[in-house]
């Protein structure tokens, strides 16, 4: 018990400010997406980060979404709120990770598209989908769901 | 050892579930006897086990909760207690359920026996998050209590021991649960009286006990100490003393009991430790924010828009590859064919095949949509998403569930108003399968992309978006209406299971996708091919007679077709205050067929291709950005098509099938002539 509690700990030492870092990440991501969003709608031409953050209202919702649960789990960890605090980080991560096989999906999709109607893509147009926000900052998820999955199965979940 | 001439023995109580049998088989390897308790046909297993070189007899007893005279199994346990005296009795108890455990240990030490707490399954509590101090424990009821996980026999040589030891021990009274003073005086002078008058019952039974057992009115103890000589004048003191308890604290026997278990909870707050870290199952865990009224509304969001990207953007390639397959290839192939009849060419290639291709483009949207909600639905998440919205659906008289017809009614509306079905309420069902239809499915969004794309430019996504929002709007609105008027009644509260999480099974997600997306390619085998031969029909056909394929490449000719004449009187009377062109209009009427029909009859009716279709638009100056987003409004409400039709005929009867078709109507009328008088009074053109 006692070692699982250590492990649980210095778990919590490490993903806590990662957390916090990732979260504003993404909070930034959904405020650059919306700003783009409303340039598209005023027609103004250019618009921030073309390449990385795209003018989308649904992807700015999701952002927000990862940002406010992983900020949430840290508010969450200091009110001792435990349970909720993991649930928001493994959701936070989980949700992130989903983002970014969706942005992954939907990239290889448009290649596959340019296939079929005979339009090739280019190389630095595939991997612009590859490195967009949602799919880069969902790389850095992945390995910490991962690791958070494996233990808090470990240390705290019972099924 | 208490019977130096005899074998020792010793026997096994525990609650059901403790773990019991595997001790028994722990301790005496597996081999039992297995016969019947006396006079009763309850199993009684025994086996033997040597411990320090001696053999020991084990007997099992009957699983109990506590040693009353209500239920056999607790009689033959305590007899045999008392009639046979065991050397050791040894009392499991599960650390996952410590409180009755323990009910039943000092049970069993009231009534003297000599006791070993084995204190088994400490690894589920450890999982659980909490540990047992069983050395405290062990202090406080003072008899060994040994920690044990019987499945990996952990702990089962230390009780081994602890038996051996206790076997040769002279067993102790120990008083662990004080009843207070009025009840303890009581106990004390029948305690008395029994020592007097009957010292031969005290050999057998201890005093103490006695005396608890006339005072809780348990009848066996009655009848044994009835038959005595001085039976009468015991029984005579104790019920005079239970009347006078009676007046002071109520039923004695409830007393009794509610005080044995106070001290049970008090010793198992003394020797639980709560860890610092909280044991919780992932389903738990996830609900505490999946179900939060608040923090779980945006992460159904996402999951909802998620499931739209990988609808819509991933099942891209498919798209293309029927477009290209039936429009390009199959379309150019029937071109080539001379050797038929020109009609019959034009009414493969223009009609049926541009028809049917244009709907069968939308098969891997819909397939995928409903793909991705099978894995939704099956992971358990949707059964949160209804619970979630179960407040705000609440407040419109509705029930949560009725969120689950609305989203598969986004991908078609057909298995959203089957979806109802699931609805207990007979009220909330009908409601539910008739507001189903005002979910935007994926059928209108062809036309929203056409119109929207044409004249809204950059603002079409956002009016795409709104018009999402106002099917939502409308649903709960209308469904409050018709709860008020047609459909009274309370709404029932949530009464739906809350699935645990797991991974979706392959199976299950395929059927489901399969079943709800074969409705739409038989809707497209029947009712739009069918349709797209109609259309093409009045089409190439007028009043003048046979126009021929000329016509829908020709505006002018075309304008003398049937759906000509037909779509200048709908545009001149009808739809005259919306300010739409005959096209518009007669594509309104086909679209009554199916939605999707409205894009491909005004490919047909435009002469262009679909790919064409919004420059035509765009330059005809059919729609102003008022009339086209009043347009696009009408789409959303109108009429459901003839397949959703169908089903509420099927589910609910065709009275409300009229009703459906009627009301969405007058709204689709009703709204979009309010959004183009509002939008005209706001100075929107």
């Amino acid at each position: 018990m006692g070692s699982s509690e250590d492990k649980f700990k210095r778990y919590i030492y490490v993903i806590v400010p990662i957390e916090v870092m990732l979260g504003l990440a993404y909070l930034v991501v959904c405020f650059i997406a919306i700003i783009n969003w409303y340039l598209g709608i005023i027609g103004a031409g250019e618009i921030l980060y073309p390449n990385y953050v795209p003018g989308d209202l649904g992807v700015s919702l999701v952002m927000l979404s990862i940002g406010f649960l992983m900020i949430l789990s840290v508010y969450y960890w200091f009110r001792r709120k435990i349970v909720k605090s993991l649930a928001a980080i493994i959701l936070g991560l989980g949700l992130a990770v989903a983002a970014m096989v969706m942005q992954v999906l939907v990239t290889t999709a448009s290649w596959l598209d340019s296939i079929i109607v005979n339009e090739p893509i280019t190389y630095e147009e595939l991997m612009l989908g590859f490195l967009r926000a949602d799919a880069l900052l969902g790389y850095i998820a992945l390995p910490l769901l991962y690791v958070s999955l494996r233990i808090l199965k470990k240390t705290i979940i019972t099924q | 050892m208490t019977n130096e001439d005899k074998r020792a023995r010793i026997a096994l109580a525990g609650i059901p579930n403790v773990g019991k049998s595997l001790i028994f088989n722990r301790l005496t390897g597996g081999r039992a006897w297995v016969g019947n308790w006396p006079g009763v046909t309850v199993e009684k297993k025994v086996g033997t086990l040597r411990v320090n070189g001696v053999e020991v007899e084990v007997v099992d007893l009957p699983g109990i909760y506590s040693l009353t005279a209500y239920s056999v199994d607790e009689l033959i346990a305590r007899n045999f207690i008392v009639e046979e005296k065991p050397d050791v009795v040894v009392c499991i108890v599960s650390a996952i359920n410590l409180e009755r455990g323990l009910y039943l240990a000092l049970s069993l030490l009231e009534l003297g026996a000599n006791v070993i707490i084995d204190l088994n399954m400490v690894d589920l509590a450890e999982k659980e998050g909490y540990r047992i101090n069983h050395k405290k424990l062990e202090s406080i009821i003072g008899v060994p209590v040994i920690p044990t996980i019987a499945p990996i026999g952990r702990g089962i040589d230390k009780l081994k021991e602890a038996i051996g030891k206790a076997i040769h021990e002279e067993k102790v009274q120990i008083r662990i649960v004080d009843y207070g003073r009025i009840v303890e005086e009581a106990i004390s002078k029948i305690e008395e009286v029994v020592k007097d008058l009957a010292p031969e019952l005290t050999e057998k039974y201890p005093a103490r006990w006695i005396a608890l057992k006339l005072l809780e009115g348990d009848s066996d103890i009655i009848d044994k100490v009835s038959k005595l000589p001085v039976g009468k004048e015991i029984i005579d003191k104790a019920n005079q003393l239970r009347e006078i308890l009676k007046e002071k604290i109520g039923d004695p026997e409830s007393y009794i009991v509610e005080r044995r278990h106070e001290r049970v909870s008090e010793i198992v707050k003394t020797v639980v430790e709560r860890a610092a870290v909280p044991r919780v199952s992932m389903t738990d865990l996830l609900d505490s924010i999946l179900t939060h009224k608040v923090v779980g509304i945006p992460f159904a969001l996402s999951a909802i828009y998620l499931l739209f990207r990988f609808a819509f953007e991933v099942s891209t390639p498919l798209v293309d590859l029927v477009d290209v397959t039936i429009n390009g290839y199959l379309h150019d192939l029937v071109l080539e064919i001379h050797s038929l009849p020109e009609w019959f060419t034009s009414l493969l290639a223009d009609g049926i095949i541009a028809g049917i291709g244009a709907i069968l483009v939308f098969l891997p949207v819909i397939a995928f949509f409903f793909l991705g909600f099978a894995v939704l639905e099956d992971v358990g998440y949707m059964a949160r998403v209804a619970f979630l919205v179960d407040r705000v659906f609440h407040k419109f008289n509705l029930p949560g569930k009725a969120v689950i017809p609305l989203i598969i009614g986004f991908g078609c509306n057909v298995p959203g108003v089957m979806a109802a079905r699931g609805i207990e309420d007979e009220n909330e069902r009908k409601t539910t399968a008739l507001i189903a239809p005002l979910a935007s499915c994926n059928a209108r969004l062809p036309v929203y992309l056409v119109i929207g794309g044409a004249i809204l430019g950059t603002m079409a996504g956002f009016a795409i978006l709104s018009l999402y929002v106002l099917s939502i709007i409308l649903a709960l609105i209308v469904g409050l209406l018709l709860r008020r008027i047609l459909f009274k009644g309370a709404s029932t509260g949530f009464i739906m299971e809350l699935p645990p999480y797991m991974m979706p099974r392959l199976d299950n997600v395929t059927i489901k996708t399969w079943e709800r997306t074969k409705r739409f390619l038989f809707k497209a085998g029947t009712v739009i091919f069918l349709a797209t031969v109609i259309v093409w029909l009045l089409s190439v056909t007028g009043p003048g007679g046979y126009l021929g394929p000329e016509a829908l490449e020709d505006p002018h000719l075309i304008r003398e077709s049937w759906v000509g004449v037909l779509g200048r009187s709908l545009s001149s009377t009808i739809f005259s205050l919306m300010g739409w062109d005959w096209k518009a209009a007669v594509a309104l009427f086909f679209g009554f067929i199916a939605k999707e029909i409205v894009v491909s009859s005004m490919a047909i009716l435009y002469g262009v291709g679909e790919e064409k279709l919004m420059d035509v638009i765009a330059e005809s100056q059919t729609f102003t950005p008022l009339t086209a987003y009043a347009y696009m409004a009408f789409v959303l409400i109108y009429v459901p098509c003839l397949a959703t039709l169908a089903m509420i005929r099927n589910e609910l009867g065709l009275k409300y099938a009229i009703l459906a078709l009627i009301y969405e109507i007058l709204l689709a009328y009703i709204v979009s002539l309010s959004i183009i008088g509002i939008g005209s009074v706001l100075g929107f053109s």
